[in-house]
């Protein structure tokens, strides 16, 4: 191959789903056998054939020729061998691809505002307490540096906790502040209400319900 | 210590700024419309959001021990005023230097689930024009907000709009028009 292309995989799943519909459309295979089962497959034929043909006419050149119901449905049952991985790999690159800092960075801001001078907001705040500090690190190491490094914003409060922020181009957000004894934080979603946990214990538990909030920004 | 001293005095100047006789008492209304401006002075650049072109959720947040906020009222002063008040509290030696204004209107925080109490000042300086939000939660030092609290703040900082000071040493506002 003569050169590599990175290809942007942020794609909606009714963006894969238009775009499969159409390469069924523009192949010769019955329109009745692509289903959703299938988008993911359908997405990487076209991806190949994206590769593997002149880019600017790929949409134009594909066809699948010679196809029949036997040979797609033998495909069928190989995707549904490898989606699987392949997904929680992808997810995984994704997440990678996503984190904006180091734990080292992280850490090193954190131990930071424990630094900051009294005042230092110019309206009488307090440096960031260390049992917020330490609180903050536990909950990291709980839910792990891939997904807590994730994060958009982070921040000393006038009062000495220490909030985290994680949002995405929707507007979404998980908005957590870490105090010396517990956690709470909101979540806004555009498909559902705002919800609220205050008060939250840092252990495991609790760490997962979080992480699982964040990892849907 | 001079520059201390002469932003002091600047403030006893300027502390009529729409008026031409300063020993008049000055009476605002006690009710504070929709369309006021709410202004409030950026110190430190933690406050600012990393693209620091807005400020973070702390900078609306009360420090331990109050439910409120401090702001200023800018309708009936000017930024000039402001800009010297806001210097008079500055600390350089502590790296706590003024750098610009967050401006809300008064109907953006009350959308919000925030209210805004017109609240005059005699000390440390006579301050007519002076005002608090109130969250109605009694911060604790050490002791997240409640989420709900949290929520609304951040809805207000969303609203508001950061004016870089692009001459903090000057005695003039020479920013962008604070709308």
């Amino acid at each position: 191959m003569a050169k590599i292309e990175i290809i942007d995989n942020e794609r909606t799943i009714e963006e894969v789903q238009t775009f499969a519909g159409y390469a069924f459309e523009q192949s010769n295979l019955n329109p009745s056998i692509a289903s959703k089962n299938n988008v993911f497959l359908t997405s990487l034929l076209v991806g190949a054939s994206l590769v593997t043909t002149n880019e600017t006419s790929a949409m134009e050149s594909f066809v699948i020729e010679n196809s029949n119901k036997n040979e797609i449905t033998t495909t069928f049952e190989y995707n549904e061998t490898i989606n699987e991985g392949l997904v929680k790999y992808i997810n995984n690159i994704n997440v990678i691809s996503k984190r904006k800092i180091s734990k080292h960075s992280l850490l090193k801001d954190i131990l930071s505002f424990k630094s900051l001078t009294e005042s230092w907001d110019g309206y009488g705040a307090v440096p960031l307490e260390i049992e917020s500090a330490t609180n903050s690190i536990q909950l990291l190491d709980l839910i792990g540096e891939n997904t807590f490094c994730t994060v958009s914003d982070f921040y000393p409060n006038p009062n000495g906790t220490i909030t985290f922020e994680w949002d995405n181009s929707e507007n979404e957000m998980v908005s957590l502040e870490v105090g010396n004894n517990s956690f709470s934080y909101f979540v806004e979603m555009a498909s559902t209400n705002v919800q609220f946990f205050n008060n939250k214990l840092i252990n495991a538990t609790e760490a997962k319900k979080l992480s699982e909030f964040i990892q849907a920004i | 210590m001079l520059q201390k001293l002469k932003n002091f005095l600047s403030l006893f100047k300027l502390s009529n700024p729409k008026k031409k006789s300063s020993n008049k008492k000055i009476f605002l209304p006690d009710e504070i419309s929709g369309n006021e401006k709410i202004i409030r002075a950026v110190y430190s650049p933690i406050n600012l959001h990393k693209n620091g072109k807005k400020v973070n959720n702390s900078f609306y947040k009360p420090r331990a021990g109050e439910d409120e906020i401090s702001v200023n009222r800018l309708d009936y002063t000017t930024p000039v005023f402001l800009k010297n008040l806001a210097k008079y509290f500055e600390n350089t030696k502590e790296r706590r230097s003024y750098f610009g204004f967050s401006l809300l209107k008064s109907s953006e925080i009350e959308d919000s689930g925030l209210r805004t109490v017109y609240s005059p000042l005699t000390e440390p300086i006579d301050n007519p024009y002076h005002a608090d939000i109130k969250i109605d939660y009694i911060v604790e030092k050490g002791v997240q907000l409640p989420s709900e609290i949290s929520h609304k703040i951040k809805n207000i900082t969303i609203k508001s709009r950061f004016y870089s000071d692009p001459n903090p040493e000057s005695e003039e506002w020479n920013g962008d028009k604070l709308i």
